[in-house]
């Protein structure tokens, strides 16, 4: 079939434009270059006051370039960056990091697995399962986080890693329908091939199924990670014991606003960044091109 | 009945079932009803054995953290903490959301400020930026990346950057100094603190909606917006008769779910306020629910709130949602 051709200014007519529509576009473009600028200056800032000493970050000029470039905030950083509880900064980024990892991927192959059933097999309960799936993303429910605190607690699951895996076995939501979506438009053809073969529905799964689906797959835990790495609500209520760096950080300041060495915490902040703007770095494309309304376009 | 595949093929095995079926009823006596053996393959039994495997932890997920959760929350609105029957949260409520220096009549005028602004302010700001990313402004792949970093960064990094820039010593602060008499610690200050947060609300808003929007409108067919504009057809014009329409679905969607998420969604509020003496003149419908919970674990007058802001925003949601669809959505 031929692609339609599509996108805006890829076309020689559309890109010749009338005088006065020049210049509309160039006083936008002044305006998105400001926007941009007020966007990366502050960090640029963080990043200039993160290599000064704590008294001169205090007393000195605030556009200032720092007199001593210590780079050594960096190391200090994880000297320094430890909470009341003994949580240093290595145990923030540990926690980050099984944190991340475990909910990203136990959310997605649930909703996987979820979207595989329900698109590829017809059953008696399919039909009620999936509109309570959709009836429950639509209806706008306000305040059962009193309800649900009250009840990881009576499940001793507060404050436990067992949270992070009860939680995120879900399998619903907007990853469901985007999984659901894709199976639905995978052809069955390869699954027959594999049960002649005398494969079974587990095998045509994993060996087949996953495979073909490693695409959204793939942006889906992209998105979920940079979800959960950010993620500091959870921490805070339901896993204190267990800090990352976005809660731990948060902790640190908020605990102590007046004794905190700026520099130094900053030099942390950009740290704690470093990840996911890696990976956005190898996987923008992916997340660029398959970001969709309702999350993630199959 | 059970079976495999429902992209128009049934699968093999069925196949194979069909086909002997078809041949028993060939050779049996057209008067006499056939009687078929119930019998069950190992095939659909491996069906019914992985679909029980797989899907058994997902709805009993659902059983215990969906639906246990919100029954329970309706039951606790009518509960004292010790369990006894009353309505004593409601007059609360009402109590908190009518006086005049109620903490939830404070937070639902917060509440409505930042959904007015999400939904006039910068979903609009958002079709206009994307509709200059589309037709490829100069910059357009670096505009659309850095627009993007405040979705990307953690708000705990974002609101700690944007708190020291607007410090007394970050550089919002030095100019103020400069430029007024004892100018006002803005997010220490109740007069300026939700203006504040607000402006940090649509100064790091963008990112996603323009991702969506401007994927929307990638998928028009460049052959509608050529004829047009060799009809003669201007910016203007462009955006009102072929953009919006045709982006439209993208729009009621992002309409939709702001509406939904209006009561619960707790923003940038504890990051940016929580701890300070004025953070109860900033709260927000979410953000007090949050703090309830963690703060006091209160659990019953957070669910008494939850059930009456449900039931007010419900039918808010069924009206939006007419609304939207009384706008046919173009087809293209």
């Amino acid at each position: 079939m031929k692609k339609k051709k599509t996108a805006g200014g890829e076309s020689p007519i559309l890109k010749e434009r009338s005088q006065a529509e020049k210049i509309v576009f160039f006083i936008v473009g002044v305006i998105f270059t400001l926007y941009a600028v007020s966007l990366i200056y502050p960090f640029v800032w963080v990043f200039i006051n993160s290599l000064k000493g704590a008294l001169e970050y205090e007393n000195q000029d605030t556009f200032g370039l720092p007199q001593q470039w210590l780079f050594s905030n960096y190391l200090l950083a994880f000297q320094q960056l430890t909470l009341e509880d003994g949580t240093t900064f290595f145990d923030m980024i540990f926690n980050s990091v099984w944190y991340t990892v475990l909910s990203s991927a136990l959310s997605i192959f649930t909703c996987s697995v979820t979207g595989y059933c329900l698109s590829k097999y017809e059953f008696k309960a399919r039909g009620i399962i999936y509109a309570t799936a959709i009836f429950c993303m639509t209806i706008p429910i306000v305040g059962s986080m009193g309800s649900y605190y009250k009840l990881i607690g009576e499940l001793g699951l507060y404050d436990t890693p067992f949270y992070v895996v009860a939680t995120h076995l879900s399998g619903w939501g907007f990853n469901f329908l985007v999984m659901y979506g894709f199976f639905k438009s995978v052809s069955w053809d390869y699954a027959e091939a594999a049960f002649i073969d005398g494969g079974g529905h587990f095998l045509v799964f994993f060996r087949i199924m996953i495979p073909l689906a490693l695409g959204p797959v793939v942006t889906l835990f992209v998105v979920a990670f940079v979800q959960n790495w950010n993620d500091y609500m959870t921490m805070i209520l339901y896993l204190p014991s267990y800090p990352t760096l976005a809660s731990g950080l948060y902790t640190f300041q908020a605990n102590s606003q007046r004794l905190v060495n700026w520099p130094v915490y900053y030099a942390g902040l950009l740290i704690s960044l470093i990840p996911v703007l890696v990976l956005f770095a190898f996987c923008s494309d992916i997340m660029m091109r398959n970001m969709n309304v309702g999350g993630i376009k199959a | 009945m059970q079976r495999g595949g429902n992209c128009g093929h049934p699968p093999a095995e069925d196949r194979i079932l069909e086909t002997e079926n078809v041949k028993t009823e060939e050779f049996a006596p057209a008067e006499l009803p056939v009687r078929r053996k119930k019998h069950v393959s190992p095939m659909r039994r491996g069906q019914t054995v992985f679909l029980t495997v797989m899907l058994a932890v997902p709805i009993v997920q659902w059983f215990i953290f969906w639906l246990y959760v919100n029954i329970n929350t309706i039951l606790l609105g009518f509960q004292t903490n010790v369990g006894t029957w009353t309505l004593h949260n409601f007059e609360m409520l009402f109590y908190e959301l009518t006086a005049d220096d109620g903490v939830l009549g404070m937070a639902l005028g917060n509440t409505l400020k930042y959904f007015f602004t999400n939904v006039f302010v910068i979903m609009v700001l958002a079709v206009i930026i994307s509709y200059f990313m589309f037709r490829r402004i100069a910059g357009a792949g670096a505009f659309r990346i850095i627009f993007y970093l405040p979705a990307l960064i953690s708000s705990v990094a974002m609101t700690a950057v944007f708190e020291a820039f607007v410090s007394p010593t970050g550089p919002v602060g030095w100019i103020l100094e400069r430029i007024m008499e004892n100018p006002p610690e803005l997010l220490a200050d109740s007069r300026t603190a939700t203006p504040t947060i607000l402006f940090y609300c649509v100064w790091t808003g963008f990112g996603t909606n323009i991702l969506l929007f401007t994927g929307a409108m990638n998928r028009i067919p460049i052959s509608l917006l050529e004829s047009a504009k060799l009809d003669g057809a201007g910016m203007g014009r462009e955006v009102v008769s072929i953009i919006l329409p045709l982006i439209w679905p993208t729009i009621s969607t992002l309409l939709i779910l702001n509406c939904t998420s209006v009561f619960s969604a707790s923003g940038p509020i504890l990051l940016l306020e929580g701890g300070r003496d004025e953070f109860t003149k900033t709260t927000t419908i979410g953000y007090w629910i949050f703090n309830m919970v963690y703060e006091y674990s209160s659990y019953n007058m957070v669910s008494a709130t939850g059930l009456f802001f449900t039931c007010i925003g419900v039918p808010f949601i069924l009206l939006v949602r007419w609304l939207v669809e009384l706008i046919p959505a173009a087809e293209y």
